[in-house]
């Protein structure tokens, strides 16, 4: 019998994270943001003698881009064959890489929204009439979109071009943080919404590989077996 | 006793390829081999049976669970070990690292527990000295030993291995059969391989998968009787034959009806197996055009 | 096991002579027809034809503007294609295949030649799509006619993709490297096509090295510019492809330790990056060096002399004044003034000349001078004299700039629609026409106040308080056609949504609310109305036309005359005067200057 105690299940990430880790595409990660903070730093660095709120809004997100598409390189799993045969989750890896990426994507969109702020207090000194930095929306934007590259790699790992993953999943993703950015612009109540959808679609994607990602036709013989059955 | 398997009607597609087409199978405690060309669909049935994939239409259940529902899916997970036919690593993964880690998605999640069990599938498959060693430094025959490894973590109470032989030289695929031998007999394990020859060494019954139908089920002498009485050796080729081949002693082995001169000889289960898929894909026909 | 002795032997197989080039040319037309079928590359190139769709949709293009667009456009494809290349080029250690593909004849180097051929595919594309997009803006109708050179330079940004891909699948397999090198080079170049929204200045002198493409000033100008010559860029562009792909096969040989692998030699793989790093070096200079003295003053003169330079043609009684090329605007321009014209009782005394000019409001500084430069456009050396900024900027002051304008001036600009947004063009046009009608300025002084703080632009003109002639022109404007009136509604239902109040403008006779300006498109007029003027309009705009028609016909001159107010045209018209909006003191600015009645 296999050598399970009760409760194991529960304990099985805790265990797993070392192994998780070291298969973590840090490199993509690390580089992701480095690009990020140096798009940051360059804006910041040549910025124009009274730069404004819109133009540094516009600034921030185009160096929001890299950090979003890390996370299109987040669901890919080498094990994903064998791992669909075992009792853990299928979503496990893919979790798991995502809350170690969270906290070093929100710590550098904080160092990018702070060097953000410095460009904008450069234009401030020459008008008296006061300007701030949309930060709720910016943000909000930024977890759409990296919701949205997640999404794409959930669904692109469970597809025959799983082996390329972020390959395929970054310009998808780029492809619909483009669309979502102009459809959805100015309002950040959609936003969220938008990348609620992306979160569950990424939900759905990592779900039991047993299941496939279409609403086959084919599910209907299953289904009138299971009546048949029952 | 309820079997192990028991499959009814399994179909599988993809797209316009009917890659399982109405699979009747039951299989029982102990060693069950699967054979067939390549696309004949075995590397789908031991998806299927592992869980990986969904069939289109049939019923299925495994060790007695319905793997359509969720709680049923996890029961055979937890008594499974599975060998994929690609067996994917992390490129950093050192091989203890790697059984490691599988075992604790096998949820043996106390340490003790499962540095022992790695010991021990490591020991079962010799690749003891190899532990600490890097998976792409490894050689294939010994990734596939690795693979073989992982499947027996937690000695799970059914195996199934797609391909399990393939890359290993003589010595490691008659060590592979003597680590069959050694599982405890209500254990099932069900084998995929074009090696007709490792599945009459350790197969209870053999099923033959050809265009995705279960040609064949049964023994492997049962295998064997389809070629009964046409099965024959001789010094010269015979044109007529629907197959032959030169064996290494110098004489012809041909199949079919009996060559001038020829000696009957007791067919193995590899001729029978030639037979089933000579009479489907009309290899009689390439025979004649050879004439 | 052989099924039979009678198989005939193998024929024996030998490399013919000349067979590793054309083995190389073989494998290159197998990667031309993967990268072809490639599914990034396909949706690179449906991207790139809808991005032509949707900026070109419902505009008349300009197409000194548009072949340089089409090379913004095809960026899309060239992003792709460098992913896809990347991906090709790093397959074989991908798939952990070197120690297989190294027993083979053809070297890593040939292979990468194979892979530069291949280019040919996504290259075909490229051509199929910017044909597709050339004919699609010629069904549109558009002004002048393309530049090969400079459509060439979209393909060639789609060559350069390639062989940046190739280059880095050399050195990184890792598929992250390829995408964050799109971004990266696609913020870049994004900075560069969206001067407007940027604040990273670029200093010119290093602003030659980054144009991929070129940034599109020159829809603001009435003809191409001569600045920046398409030969140069076309240069550029193939200097930069040949060294990545000198640069990819470097990297390949590098790898494997022999350079001169079957066809591929290191002799002229080094005289072909000499030639790059040599073309680079000439069109870097080129492009980096200012236009010549002649060219700015060829391009002032035209912008500064419309008069001379314009081609004129009068219809139904009205002068109208293009810039070569622009002449198929006149009928649309036609169409707006006829519609004005068309619902006065009596014909105007004074011809009417509609007169194109450049719009330089975009480019003003406060004090009116015309620098593109100063707007940090990388690449654009464009630096026209100040003779331009001030003429554009007078365009809204003096009323007699351009000798043979009509008094006051009506003034269209490069810029029309064909799409939705073509009612607010005719809007714009049709109000300077009905202030024309109605004897209403269509231009401003302009008062400079100079303070402590900074000096601050204060607009002053008449303002035809009370005056019928107002509502009149406003009517007029909104009922010229369908368009128009659209426009003005919409308007209107902006202003209401937006809660916009009515600034307070202050005359000599007393502080009145202004009427907000329409939501118009192409040259902005400096138009003064009150809002009492636009709620009369208003309310003439529910009449039925042949109404208000008929109560203008009862006196028409009259009602043109200062001394024709608001009072008396409603009682023409038989409705009641809307009340005049309260003027909101919270608005009120005293540094206002005093602006008189119009008479």
């Amino acid at each position: 019998m296999p050598i399970t105690a009760r409760g194991a299940r529960a304990r099985v990430p805790r265990a797993a994270l070392p192994h998780l880790a070291a298969t973590m595409p840090w490199g993509t990660l690390f580089g992701g943001c480095a690009i990020g903070l140096a798009a940051s730093v360059v804006a910041y660095r040549f910025a124009g003698p009274a730069p404004d709120a819109a133009g540094v809004s516009a600034a921030l997100r185009a160096a929001f881009v890299p950090l979003a598409l890390v996370a299109a390189f987040l669901a890919a799993d080498p094990h994903r064959d064998l791992v669909a045969a075992l009792p853990a989750p299928a979503w496990l890896a893919a979790a798991t890489h995502t809350a170690l990426a969270l906290p070093v994507l929100a710590g550098t969109a904080a160092l990018q929204l702070r060097l953000a702020a410095a460009e904008l207090a450069i234009g401030q000194r020459y008008t008296s009439v006061p300007a701030h930095l949309p930060w709720p929306a910016l943000l909000a934007e930024l977890g759409a979109a990296t919701a949205i590259a997640l999404a794409t790699a959930s669904v692109v790992a469970r597809t025959r071009w799983h082996e390329l993953g972020g390959a395929i999943a970054a310009p998808v993703s780029l492809a619909v943080i483009a669309v979502a950015h102009v459809a959805l612009a100015g309002f950040t109540g959609r936003l969220l919404l938008a990348g609620a959808l992306a979160l569950a679609t990424a939900a759905w994607a990592q779900r039991d590989p047993w299941h496939r990602l279409r609403t086959a036709v084919f599910r209907q013989a299953w289904a009138s077996e299971r009546m048949a059955k029952a | 006793m309820e079997p192990t398997i028991m499959i009814e009607g399994l179909t599988r597609r993809y797209g316009a390829t009917i890659a399982l087409d109405q699979i009747d199978l039951a299989v029982s405690a102990g060693i069950t081999g699967i054979l067939g060309p390549n696309g004949a669909g075995k590397t789908t049935l031991l998806a299927i049976l592992a869980t990986v994939a969904e069939p289109d239409a049939g019923r299925l259940r495994v060790l007695g669970q319905d793997p359509r529902e969720r709680a049923g899916r996890l029961r055979i997970r937890r008594s499974l070990g599975y060998l994929p036919q690609e067996l994917g690593y992390h490129r950093h993964f050192t091989v203890a690292a790697f059984l490691d880690y599988v075992a604790i998605l096998k949820e043996i999640t106390d340490a003790r527990q499962r540095h022992a069990e790695v010991a021990r599938v490591l020991a079962e498959v010799g690749l003891a000295d190899v532990a600490g060693k890097r998976i792409r430094t490894l050689s294939g025959g010994m990734r596939r030993r690795l693979g073989m490894a992982q499947a027996l973590l937690g000695d799970p109470r059914l195996l199934v291995f797609d391909e399990p032989t393939a890359g290993l030289d003589p010595e490691q695929r008659l060590r592979f059969r003597e680590l069959l031998s050694r599982l405890p007999g209500d254990r099932t394990v069900v084998l995929s391989t074009h090696q007709v020859d490792d599945v009459t060494a350790v197969c209870s019954s053999v099923v033959v998968i050809l265009g995705g139908k279960a040609r064949f089920t049964g023994t492997p002498a049962e295998l064997a009787d389809l070629a009964a009485g046409r099965v024959w050796s001789a010094q010269a080729r015979d044109a007529a034959a629907d197959l032959s081949w030169r064996g290494g002693d110098g004489s012809w082995r041909h199949i079919g009806t009996a060559p001038p001169g020829a000696t009957l000889v007791k067919a193995t289960a590899e001729d029978g197996y030639l037979t089933l898929t000579g009479a489907l894909d009309g290899l009689a026909g390439l025979a004649g055009a050879s004439r | 096991m052989t099924a039979a002795a009678g198989l005939a032997p193998a024929a024996a197989v030998r490399a013919a002579p000349g067979g590793a080039r054309l083995a190389v040319l073989l494998a290159g037309r197998a990667e031309a027809i993967r990268l072809l079928r490639n599914p990034l590359v396909l949706l690179g190139a449906v991207a790139s034809a809808a991005l032509v769709g949707w900026n070109s949709w419902g505009t008349v293009p300009k197409w000194w503007v548009w072949d340089v667009q089409l090379g913004s456009s095809l960026l899309v494809l060239a992003a792709t294609t460098l992913l896809a290349c990347q991906l090709a080029a790093a397959r074989v250690r991908r798939d952990g295949a070197t120690a297989l593909y190294e027993s083979y004849p053809l070297s890593a180097t040939t292979r990468a030649a194979a892979h530069l051929i291949g280019l040919a595919g996504p290259l075909l594309l490229a051509v199929v799509v910017e044909g597709a997009a050339v004919a699609w803006l010629d069904f549109l109708g558009p002004v002048g006619s393309p530049r090969l050179g400079v459509l060439a330079q979209g393909l060639l940004l789609v060559v350069l993709g390639g062989a940046l891909g190739t280059a880095l699948g050399g050195a990184l397999p890792n598929p992250a490297a390829a995408v964050f090198t799109i971004v990266v080079l696609g913020v870049i170049e994004w900075d560069l096509l969206n001067p407007f929204g940027v604040q990273v200045a670029v200093a010119p002198g290093t602003a030659w090295f980054f144009p991929w493409t070129q940034p599109v000033l020159s829809g603001f100008l009435p003809g191409p510019i001569a600045a920046i010559p398409p030969a140069a860029h076309l240069a550029w562009l193939a200097a930069l492809s040949g060294v990545a792909a000198c640069a990819g096969l470097c990297l390949a040989s590098w790898r494997t330790g022999r350079l001169a692998g079957a066809g591929v030699g290191s002799r002229p793989v080094a005289v072909a990056l000499a030639a790059c790093v040599a073309a680079g070096g000439w069109s870097g200079w080129t492009l980096g060096h200012p236009p010549t003295a002649s060219v700015t003053a060829g391009l002032a003169y035209t912008i500064t002399h419309p008069a001379q330079t314009e081609q004129c043609q009068t219809q139904q009684g009205v002068r109208y004044c293009a810039y070569p090329g622009f002449g198929a605007d006149v009928a649309r321009w036609a169409a707006v003034v006829n519609g004005v014209l068309g619902l006065l009782p009596a014909p105007p005394a004074a011809r009417l000349t509609v007169r194109q000019v450049v719009d330089g409001a975009v480019f003003q500084t406060a004090t009116g001078e015309f620098d593109p430069a100063a707007q940090g456009q990388p690449g654009q050396t464009l630096k026209l004299p100040k003779e331009v900024g001030r003429f554009v900027a007078a365009e809204g002051t003096d009323p007699a700039l351009i000798p043979g304008s009509s008094s006051p001036p009506v003034y269209v600009d490069l810029d029309w629609s064909a799409g939705g947004t073509v009612g607010r063009y005719q809007l714009g046009l049709a109000e300077q026409t009905a202030w024309w009608v109605a004897g209403l300025p269509t231009t401003q002084r302009i008062v400079y106040d100079t303070t402590p703080e900074g000096t601050d632009l204060l607009s002053s003109s008449c303002v035809p308080v009370g005056q019928a002639r107002e509502a009149i022109a406003i009517w007029l404007s909104a009922s010229a056609t369908p368009g128009t009136r659209a426009a003005f509604l919409a308007g209107e239902a902006e202003l209401a949504r937006l809660g916009v109040a009515f600034v307070p403008l202050r005359t000599t006779a007393g502080w009145v609310a202004g009427q907000g300006g329409a939501f118009i498109a192409g040259y902005q007029a400096s138009l003064q109305a009150t809002a009492q003027g636009g709620a009369l309009a208003d309310a003439m705009l529910r009449l039925p036309r042949q109404r208000v028609e008929a109560a203008l016909a009862t006196d028409w001159p009259g009602w043109l005359r200062a001394a024709a107010t608001d009072q008396q045209l409603a009682a023409a018209l038989r409705i009641p005067l809307p009340p005049a909006p309260a003027v909101d003191k919270s608005m009120i600015d005293p540094r206002q200057p005093v602006q008189p009645v119009c008479r």
